[in-house]
């Protein structure tokens, strides 16, 4: 279990996270959500250790940073860089092998199985730059089980793909899901949260609430977050002179609509044990 | 304010230092003579002693080719009697200083009567080709330049003009056609030592023809200072009999190296007429030049001179040369000599400190680099 | 014909020792200098490295002024100038609003400034430079020792480098993630940036000290996508122009140094037009 215990963290001068203390049991699956510069991203670094407190502390309990597989934003990575596939995802094992073993058989077995849960059998050697945005997703995700560690930190993995891509990498955070792991997800598209996501921490530099998805993800608290525009979801139509006017009564208070009654498909995901 | 009073002082000082220097000169009675350079300064000393204030205007280790006069020099100049130079169009500068100085005395020419050589005609002149079509030595030395360094010497245009000087010179000739080679800048240590229009002015480094400069010193000063001249006589008898011995006594030196053998490398061109009293061979370097990168083609060209002419010893001394005549010398198995003095004194603990000293010390030198 | 081609190509190295030399000097340095030059390139670095150049250049001048022609002297000075502007930079980036491009100008700037004041006030500039920077032509022992180790060091690190070095290049979040080994190989690379070019100076001069880090791993890129094909590319193509420099240097008379760097410049134009990933020319 990961326990947040009033953390502060300042990043470049100024205060990116105030005061949050929430707790992440293992095995769940929790999406970190706020508006840009919430402190998203700040978090999920602190978890890895990467940021250190300017006050309170993150208790790992058992857990140590080496246990944690760290899935970065990609838009750091160099893609022009002459490198195959092969070898960007057996970056993944570096852990085990450091810089000098050697990749014997056992890590070549490892780095099969990744690729074929993320489809990508067959372009082991073509350089990265020729991948596809989804392809190239699927490789970091290919990385990242590489590792084979107990957490997961994602930070916004879904960024820029398509739709299908998306269906299929959730399936693989199922799967990990399922195995045990702990995963925890900065994502930015509400919708996906509220569908796959059963636990929620909905950040604004400060904890705006954090728990089940339904509770926590309500229209005064997103409108704490920063979220305004949320009403005006599309295909939600049928409900949005209800949220009109609750909106428009500026009332924080618990009898605005649930979010979770916006989105036409409730979540359909397992609780786990 | 207090910058007032300080120039004031300081104005006030100099002037009095003028003044004192002046008032020294004709208080004691003394001749005020102007020696150009170093080594004239010495002959010129050994002949007047005592009775001259000698002032040297190109001091040890200067180079007299690209000198800037200082104000001291100006003052001493505009004081002396007598000014001593080599001639020969050596001096370059020294016309439009003289005119700036208000030179009132007599100037009397130490080479008057020698023997000359004139450049591109006569031996060791003959394999001084400079290439200028081949290399453009003024490129910049380092591509790289960040250093804001001076490369402002730029190589000097070796003009070989075609013409014969025959004969008769006209050593009293100061007309400025040479001021071209008035150059700014640090000018680099030798080799690119620029030829003057036809005659060789680097007499003094032949013995016999110092004999005749004591002689044109002695009539000078002399001649400006009747008072005296007996001593000026018999100091300038004195030191001619110190150069004969040490003519005898450099000649057996360089016998000891068959005349066969006399053969060296080097890029300073002041040595012709000594090549022609030692009957030593001084050979240009093929190509290269101080300054700017040599091409490989360069190297090569001394390497198979010197395998093609036996040629025994290098000298070359600017520290750009160093590693290259290191390597040079690894190959060819040459031996690389020391410094040599052509055209200045060294500094007073050296070993060139005279003329005497300096006449000894080349030849020395050149003789234990010749020697297996 | 064979011994006209002979005498044109084979002769001038049969012949003289200094031109056997100074293709040895630089095989040798090509051999360390050209890897670390594609990987700066990679990293989008390349002028760092000239300024790393610059910034070298008071180290030196330090190491000369305290020890005189002394090779280890200098190449000390050399190494320390230029890791401490390498450092300083990095920190002033990392705790302050400024890039690290323009904290790493300022600092090879003050650096360059001071190395020349020092020179100025000791006094004969010219003697200082020629000794420092050294001619292809004129390779002795010791530049030939020097020049060896470097490549050695520089080829042993690399081979210990090179998993964090491409994995530090590709994706520094990432690998910061798992490893502390990030700034190891940050700074270390630096080290070899450093260490190359003060060898390549001393032995061979400024020009060819850093066009031969830089110009083969340009034109590499030109012809290969893959890392292990781009550094042989790089290497190939650094002794090759090496050997035509020096042709043209013996047989036209043009300057060592220039002529090699202007062979890579021409096959780098070549390239431009013609590479076969990104030339102008081609179909990519």
């Amino acid at each position: 279990m990961i326990s947040i215990i009033d953390l502060c963290v300042n990043y470049k001068d100024s205060l990116a996270l105030d005061g949050i203390s929430t707790e992440i049991k293992q095995g769940e699956l929790v999406a970190i959500v706020g508006a840009n510069g919430a402190g998203k991203s700040t978090l999920l670094k602190s978890i890895m250790g990467q940021l250190k407190p300017s006050s309170g502390y993150i208790d790992l309990g058992k857990l140590t940073p080496k246990d944690i597989a760290y899935l970065p934003q990609s838009h750091q990575i160099d893609r022009q860089f002459p490198i195959t596939v092969r070898e960007f995802v057996s970056a993944g094992a570096w852990q085990r092998i450091s810089f000098w073993k050697m990749f014997n058989r056992a890590e070549k077995v490892l780095l099969e199985q990744a690729l074929s849960k993320v489809n990508l059998t067959g372009v082991e050697d073509r350089q990265i730059s020729a991948l596809s945005g989804g392809q190239f997703q699927r490789m970091l995700f290919a990385r990242m089980l590489m590792q084979d560690a107990d957490i997961l930190l994602l930070d916004e993995p879904f960024a820029a793909i398509d739709a299908q891509t998306t269906m299929d990498l959730m399936e693989v955070i199922h799967d990990c899901q399922n195995q045990g792991k702990t995963i925890i997800t900065v994502i930015h598209d509400l919708a996906l949260v509220n569908r796959f996501f059963p636990n929620v921490i909905l950040l604004a530099k400060q904890l705006i609430g954090s728990g089940k998805t339904q509770s926590v993800m309500t229209g005064s608290n997103l409108s704490k977050a920063g979220y305004q525009h949320l009403a005006y979801i599309p295909h939600q139509t049928q409900t949005l002179s209800e949220n009109d006017t609750s909106r428009q009564s500026e009332q924080p208070d618990g009898k605005n609509a649930d979010y979770s009654q916006i989105c036409s498909n409730p979540a359909h995901y397992e609780e786990s044990a | 304010m207090t910058l007032t009073i300080f120039r004031n002082s300081h104005l006030i000082a100099s002037l009095a230092l003028s003044l004192g220097i002046s008032s020294t000169a004709l208080a004691n009675d003394k001749l005020p003579v102007v020696a150009s350079f170093s080594i004239l300064g010495d002959l010129v000393s050994q002949v007047g002693g005592e009775h001259i204030d000698l002032t040297t205007l190109v001091k040890a280790n200067g180079d007299a080719h690209v000198y800037s006069p200082t104000p001291k020099d100006a003052l001493a100049v505009k004081n002396a009697q007598l000014l001593v130079m080599n001639g020969l169009n050596f001096e370059g500068w020294m016309p439009r200083f003289l005119e700036s100085a208000h030179f009132k005395g007599t100037k009397i020419f130490a080479s008057d009567g020698i023997k000359t050589i004139t450049i591109g005609d006569g031996h060791a002149n003959e394999h001084h080709e400079h290439e200028p079509e081949g290399h453009d030595h003024d490129s910049k030395h380092h591509e790289h330049e960040p250093e804001g360094h001076d490369h402002d010497s730029e190589h000097h245009e070796h003009e070989q003009e075609g013409h014969d000087h025959d004969g008769e010179h006209d050593e009293h000739d100061e007309h400025d056609e040479h001021d071209q080679h008035d150059q700014t800048g640090e000018h680099d240590n030798h080799g690119n030592e620029h030829h003057h229009d036809g005659v060789d002015p680097h007499a003094w480094n032949s013995i016999s023809n110092v004999k005749i400069y004591i002689q044109n010193i002695e009539k000078g000063l002399s001649k400006a200072d009747p008072e005296n001249s007996q001593d000026y006589k018999n100091n300038a008898l004195a030191y001619l009999r110190k150069l004969d011995q040490l003519e005898i006594k450099l000649h057996a030196k360089m016998d000891t190296i068959p005349q066969s053998q006399r053969k060296v490398i080097t890029a300073h061109d002041a040595f012709a007429y000594f090549s022609r009293d030692f009957h030593v061979e001084f050979i240009a370097p093929q190509g290269t030049s101080t300054e700017s990168e040599a091409s490989a083609s360069d190297m090569a060209a001394i390497i198979k001179q010197i395998r093609k002419d036996k040629i025994n010893a290098v000298f070359m001394e600017n520290i750009a040369d160093n590693r290259m005549v290191e390597q040079i010398s690894r190959e060819t198995e040459v031996k690389i000599g020391g410094k040599l003095y052509t055209g200045a004194l060294s500094e007073a603990q050296g070993p060139a400190a005279s003329y005497l000293e300096m006449m000894q010390y080349n030849v020395t030198t050149i003789v234990s680099a010749l020697t297996h | 014909m064979i011994s006209e081609l002979y005498s044109l190509f084979i002769e001038p190295f049969s012949d003289f020792s200094f031109m056997q030399r100074a293709l040895w000097g630089c095989i040798v340095l090509s051999i360390s200098a050209t890897p670390i030059g594609v990987f700066l390139t990679l990293r989008k670095m390349s002028l760092t490295g000239d300024a790393m150049a610059h910034a070298i250049l008071p180290g030196a001048a330090i190491g000369f002024l305290v020890a005189g022609v002394s090779i280890t002297a200098m190449t000390i000075g050399g190494i320390v100038a230029g890791c401490l502007v390498a450092i300083l930079a990095g920190v002033v980036a990392r705790h302050s609003n400024a890039e690290e491009d323009s904290s790493l100008a300022a600092f090879y700037l003050l650096s360059l400034a001071t190395g020349v004041l020092i020179i100025s006030a000791k006094g004969s500039n010219m003697d200082l430079l020629h000794v420092l920077f050294g001619s292809v032509l004129a390779l002795n022992n010791d530049a030939l020792i020097l020049l060896t180790s470097i490549a050695t060091i520089s080829l042993l690190a690399l081979a210990v480098l090179y998993r964090p070095l491409v994995f530090e290049c590709v994706d520094p979040a990432f690998f910061r993630s798992v490893s502390k080994l990030s700034s190891v190989a940050h700074y270390g690379f630096l080290l070899l940036v450093v260490l190359n070019l003060v060898a390549g100076f001393h032995a061979l001069g400024t020009l060819m000290a850093v066009g031969l880090m830089i110009l083969p791993a340009a034109i590499a890129r030109f012809w290969s996508e893959k890392l292990g094909a781009m550094l042989i590319i790089a290497f190939a193509t650094s002794v090759i122009s090496s050997y035509f420099g020096l042709f043209l240097s013996f047989h036209a008379s043009f300057a060592t140094s220039p002529a090699i760097v202007l062979v890579m410049g021409s096959i780098y134009i070549m390239s431009l037009l013609f590479g076969r990933h990104g030339g102008l020319l081609s179909n990519n």
